[in-house]
């Protein structure tokens, strides 16, 4: 072996001393221990000392590490042998990281058993204890001011192998099976020590709890390797600091903070600097311990910045389209009141001109004058249906559009609408066509929902379409009513239908200019289908025609003593002047029964009463609520016509007083209200249906028939 | 002296089946019309409010829109308490019920 380090104290005398001194020779190396107190030593102490220290301390030009006193091995046992300082200089928090390789004892210069170990077995070199190395024959190591130096642990610490002493004592003596051993300890130094953790004999090292031989043994061989650390040297860390702190106030400045592109190029760019920083001290074995630490805590404040930035720039990024967003939905607005402005301007133009023109130019004559109320009358349709979109729309936008679902008959609903359109048409070759295909006759739907998106599909088809049909159908399965509008128009290219069902937005600006609209109607009729559980789809080619899909939940119902308020109600959607005779009116179907007339204006009464009689009905006549719930109650007619603003009782109250007693047959509401709150009453107070003034034959002729039919209907069922 | 002003008549046709209801009706106007000046002398809004709505009502319905949107603006007037406006719509019913002629058709 080239060297053995004893990593224990021999200060008593113990049995077998004398054959222990017998073998040791200089390449043994004894431990001396470091104390922190001081005794009273004697002559033959200070020979020893004097005998195995490295010379006078006082000699060099830095102090050593000083100690107190050390404990000495016995005297006898370093005739020959040699004497290194054993001493834990731990830092604050219990790590050992640097050690002192030289010391100062009483003005002696005492290797450590790590130095002595290194150096066992040769002659004494000239020993130099310089300000920042110590310097031993050729071989210097950097130390602090104190002779420390700083140990860079290997990461493959374990790799120094610790056997039992009772293997290395037979392996020195021959025995025979340990000769791997003995091979493999030839020309090593070896460190014998305790390394039980039941006395204590473990340091905290930065790479774990090892045991105190191992840091000796690992102590020699990095001072053989030269792997020690430049002791850290506080002018060059503040040095660096500086530069790695001015590097990130620069990164911080504005000019680097404007884009996102240059925050993520600049902080990177400073974290390589300062690693960069930290590799070359690592190179050159620098200790930097307040760089790492100021380092550590610049490259953490730096991530937390990083993070910072991605969430500001997320958060930009959300600013940004929320900013888009609202300058999108500007413009669309702008857009929108420019074009609602157009659109009430054109007819309210036509309107006042040509109304002009019929107040003051006398030699006018019928037929122009008559063409002129003609054109007024058709703009203030226009204006009218402009401004229900808008309202339904709003509604729909506000969430305010509520669904009221009742029994209600499909059948009723599509020919209405179809009877509705039919004037549209202006004898153009196009055919209205309607095919049902087993719906069931009682659906539950709000069947004045469903007449104003068949209304809109409609007269959209008969707009578009020159020559041909236009059929409407309907098909119901699993609690879902399919209504379909197919036309034979010119279609629409792929471009036009995906933007079909976006509000204000027309095919294309000559549609708008044709055919007039605000772009509301399909938007409207697709959120009122979504309302009801539904969608509405299109599938289009040009020059194949378009077909529309509506779907819509309608599940089964039953029937009811009730009017389906869409079919009773003319109002709304389309108005129908008194003097036209709406298709399906030219030859009324005769009804049969007696309806009472509750109304105080005679004018109307009378003019109801006209209209009923024609249509082959039994009138009774009263002028207030009070005569109306008598005459029910007392002739009970088959159906009640009740207007709701008369004196002494109003409508609503007597309505509500005949369903209390009773009175089962259906009642419609006359009101010239056209708002939602007075229909809501109306229905709330017992009536069937509301009818809108003015009244024509043909919207008494649809609601009564309905009225009187139901009543057939239940009927019927009571009797069977 | 400058010429008077000559007073244009308004044509309204009517279907022929409303001919023997038309008296009742113009009748129902005229009465509304002093009703009205009564009621504006009164302020009495609610008599106001109940012809604006019977008008409102019937005008239409006989095929006189015009009488069916004076009878609204009339009624919508009389709510807020607008003395300014019913008295328009007064002097308006009035104007036309002078220059009104019935066709039928």
């Amino acid at each position: 072996m080239r060297g053995v380090g004893f990593d224990i104290v021999f200060a008593e005398p113990r049995k077998g001393d004398r054959e222990f001194a017998a073998v040791l020779d200089e390449r043994a190396v004894l431990a001396a221990a470091a104390l922190d107190y001081t005794f009273e030593r004697d002559a033959s102490y200070r020979a020893q000392l004097e005998k195995n220290s490295w010379g006078d301390a006082s000699a060099s030009a830095s102090s050593a590490y000083r100690l107190s006193d050390v404990t000495m091995p016995l005297a006898q046992l370093t005739t020959r042998a040699n004497v290194g300082v054993i001493s834990s200089r731990p830092d604050r928090d219990g790590t050992v990281r640097r050690v002192p390789i030289v010391y100062s004892v009483y003005g002696k210069l005492m290797p450590s058993i790590g130095l002595a170990l290194w150096h066992a077995g040769s002659a004494m070199p000239p020993v130099i204890v310089g300000e920042r190395s110590v310097t031993v024959g050729e071989r210097s190591w950097p130390v602090s001011r104190e002779a420390e130096v700083e140990l860079r642990y290997p990461k493959n610490l374990d790799s120094l192998r610790v056997v039992p002493f009772y293997q290395v004592a037979f392996a020195a003596s021959g025995v025979a099976g340990m000769e791997p051993l003995a091979e493999g300890l030839r020309g090593k130094r070896v460190i014998i020590g305790s390394s039980s953790a039941a006395l204590g004999d473990f340091v905290q090292t930065p790479l774990g709890r090892e045991p105190g031989v191992k840091i000796q043994a690992m102590t020699t061989e990095l001072l053989a390797a030269g792997q020690v650390m430049k002791p850290r040297w506080l002018p060059l860390e503040f040095l660096l600091t500086l530069c790695v702190l001015v590097l990130v106030a620069l990164a911080g400045q504005p000019r680097w903070q404007r884009t996102m592109l240059r925050q993520w190029v600049v902080f990177p760019l400073v974290i390589v600097f300062v690693g960069l920083f930290v590799a070359i001290a690592g190179a050159y074995s620098q200790a930097m311990g307040l760089l790492f630490a100021i380092c550590a805590g610049i490259l953490a404040h730096l991530i937390g910045m990083l993070f910072r930035q991605l969430q500001l720039f997320r958060q930009n990024q959300l600013l940004e389209m929320e900013t888009q967003a609202a300058r999108e939905a500007d413009r669309l607005k702008s857009q929108f009141l420019s074009h609602i402005t157009h659109e009430l301007r054109t007819p309210l133009t036509a309107i006042m001109g040509f109304n002009n023109i019929n107040l003051h130019q006398d030699d006018l004559g019928r037929d122009q004058r008559v063409k002129n109320g003609e054109i007024v009358d058709r703009n203030c349709q226009n204006m009218l249906a402009l401004v229900n979109n808008l309202l339904d729309q709003a509604k729909i936008e506000a969430g305010q559009m509520a669904i009221q679902r009742h029994p209600e008959r499909v059948k009723t609903v599509v020919s209405d609408a179809l009877a509705t359109v039919e004037p549209l048409l202006h004898g153009k070759p196009v055919a209205l066509c309607a095919d049902e295909q087993g719906v069931p006759e009682w659906l539950s739907m709000d069947a004045f929902r469903l007449r104003q998106i068949a209304l809109n599909l409609l007269s959209n088809a008969i707009k578009f379409t020159e020559k041909g049909e236009i059929t409407i159908v309907t098909t119901w399965a699993d609690d879902v009513l399919q209504l379909y509008v197919k036309d034979t128009g010119p279609g629409m290219p792929e471009t036009v239908l995906q933007r079909l069902f976006g509000a204000f937005q027309q095919a294309d600006a000559k549609v708008a200019s044709t055919h007039g609209g605000t772009g509301l109607g399909l938007t409207i009729s697709r959120n009122l289908a979504r309302l009801m559980g539904g969608d509405i789809e299109v599938r289009s080619r040009v020059g194949e025609g378009t077909v529309f899909k509506v779907t819509l939940e309608a599940p089964l119902a039953e029937p009811e003593i009730a009017l389906a308020p869409g079919t009773a109600s003319a109002a709304g959607d389309v108005a129908v002047p008194a003097t036209t005779k709406a298709p399906g009116q030219a030859t009324p179907a005769a009804l049969q029964g007696t309806v009472l007339v509750a109304e105080d204006m005679p004018d109307i009464r009378a003019l109801v009463t006209m209209h009923l009689k024609r249509l082959g009905l039994s009138v009774l006549e009263c002028e207030n609520g009070e005569q109306a719930i008598e005459m029910a109650l007392s002739q009970r007619p088959d159906a009640v016509l009740m207007d709701m603003d008369m004196p002494l009782i109003g409508g609503a109250e007597a309505t509500r007083t005949l369903r209390m007693c009773g009175y089962s047959a259906p009642i419609l509401a006359l009101t010239a209200h056209k708002g939602d709150e007075e229909r809501r009453l109306a229905l709330a107070a017992g009536c069937n249906a509301v009818l809108d003034k003015p009244l024509t034959r043909g919207s008494l002729q649809v609601a009564l028939a309905s009225a009187l039919a139901t009543r057939l209907t239940v009927e019927e069922m009571q009797h069977a | 002296m400058p010429d008077p002003i000559p007073i244009v008549p308004i044509v309204v046709e009517v279907d022929s089946d409303l001919e023997e209801l038309m008296p009742l009706f113009l009748e129902q106007r005229r009465k509304d019309r002093a009703t009205i000046a009564r009621a504006l002398d009164a302020g009495d809004f609610e008599t106001l409010r109940m012809v604006g709505h019977g008008m409102a009502g019937s005008g239409a319905s006989y095929g006189f829109p015009m009488i069916t949107a004076m009878g609204e603006i009339l009624e919508r007037a009389a709510i807020a308490r607008d003395n300014a406006e019913t008295t328009r719509q007064s002097a308006i019913l009035a104007d036309y019920l002078d220059r009104v002629i019935v066709k039928f058709v």
